[in-house]
């Protein structure tokens, strides 16, 4: 569902009956025709706001689920399950990095062994390259996380954050039904998206060192990695 | 690029504005003319572009709202024409 859409149609509802009530009650004709077509304009943003979004996201949740098998079963191999998702800033790059050892410092992409610990790391420079909102800077860290969690990728209705020193605990709240069954994976869209959007608004590294997934919610705690 | 589903309602609610818009200049006083091309609008929108590449609830709905209200519009129209 597009809230934004929905607040659009609902308003031109609005403002159509107040429209309509006013040529009723000074019968004027022209107006009604007028305020009745607006009516009906609000109306189908109203139903469309509903089917907008909803058809391609059941063809990028199937993509999803084959991405997350392939992920799943690289992690699995290198023996990577309960390693550390880390986003490491490079001078001209991000890199989402699982490894079980501290933070990589100079990833390379793909899958590499470092002093006999398996890394792998992915580049994500292009990952959400053109929101405009990472480059806005609001009031505090929330409000940018739910301008783009929320509002630009629609990955939940609600987002909390608070900042204590370095650490920063991310709480993403009612995820869409649709994807709710992802939160039990161990690398998922929704402990990669914020960590991602969290690294390029502070522009600096950021690492997972805690998460706690609830029913439809999950809690994430960052570590933010200022370099020296 | 903009989304086919912004687009859409980009190109309807422009048409609707020129249509209501011409309407309004030529002193059309019968609600149901602005309806009936609100809804061909919509339609002309909608087969051109194509925005929702499957039907789900709200769209059947919508759609059967759209074509029901026509169809009412048009059958009274007809009427009227008999009658007279």
């Amino acid at each position: 569902m597009n809230t934004r859409l929905l607040g659009l149609g609902f308003s031109i509802v609005f403002v159509s009956i107040a429209l309509l009530a006013y040529s009723f009650a000074y019968n004027n004709l022209e107006l009604t025709g007028v305020s009745t077509s607006t009516f009906i304009l609000g109306l189908t943003i109203i139903y469309t706001s509903f089917a907008s979004t909803e058809t391609v996201l059941n063809g990028f949740k199937e993509y999803l689920r084959f991405a997350e098998n392939f992920l799943t079963s690289i992690i699995e191999e290198a023996d990577l399950l309960d390693g550390k998702i880390t986003v490491v800033k490079n001078p001209k790059d991000y890199y989402v990095v699982i490894s079980k050892t501290d933070s990589a410092i100079q990833p390379y992409p793909g899958l590499t062994v470092r002093a006999g610990q398996p890394i792998i790391a992915v580049p994500v420079e292009n990952v959400m390259e053109n929101l405009s909102a990472l480059e806005t800077v609001m009031e505090n860290l929330e409000n940018n996380l739910s301008e783009i969690l929320v509002h630009e990728l629609g990955l939940c209705n609600r987002v909390r954050a608070r900042v204590e020193g370095n650490m920063v605990k991310i709480v993403v709240e009612e995820v869409p039904g649709i994807l709710k069954d992802e939160l039990g994976r161990p690398v998922n869209v929704f402990n990669i998206m914020p960590s991602i959007t969290l690294a390029k608004l502070v522009s600096a590294s950021v690492k997972l060192i805690h998460q706690r997934v609830y029913h439809n919610s999950v809690e994430l705690v960052y570590q933010v990695i200022k370099e020296k | 690029m903009i989304a086919k589903s912004n687009l859409f309602l980009i190109m309807y609610v422009s048409l609707a504005t020129a249509f209501n818009s011409t309407l309004l200049f030529l002193g059309e006083d019968r609600p149901d003319a602005y309806v009936a091309l609100n809804i061909l609008s919509f339609y002309i929108s909608y087969a051109l572009l194509r925005p929702f590449p499957r039907l789900n609830l709200a769209l059947k709905l919508l759609h059967a709202t759209l074509l029901g209200l026509f169809t009412l519009i048009v059958a009274f129209r007809v009427l009227e024409v008999i009658g007279a």
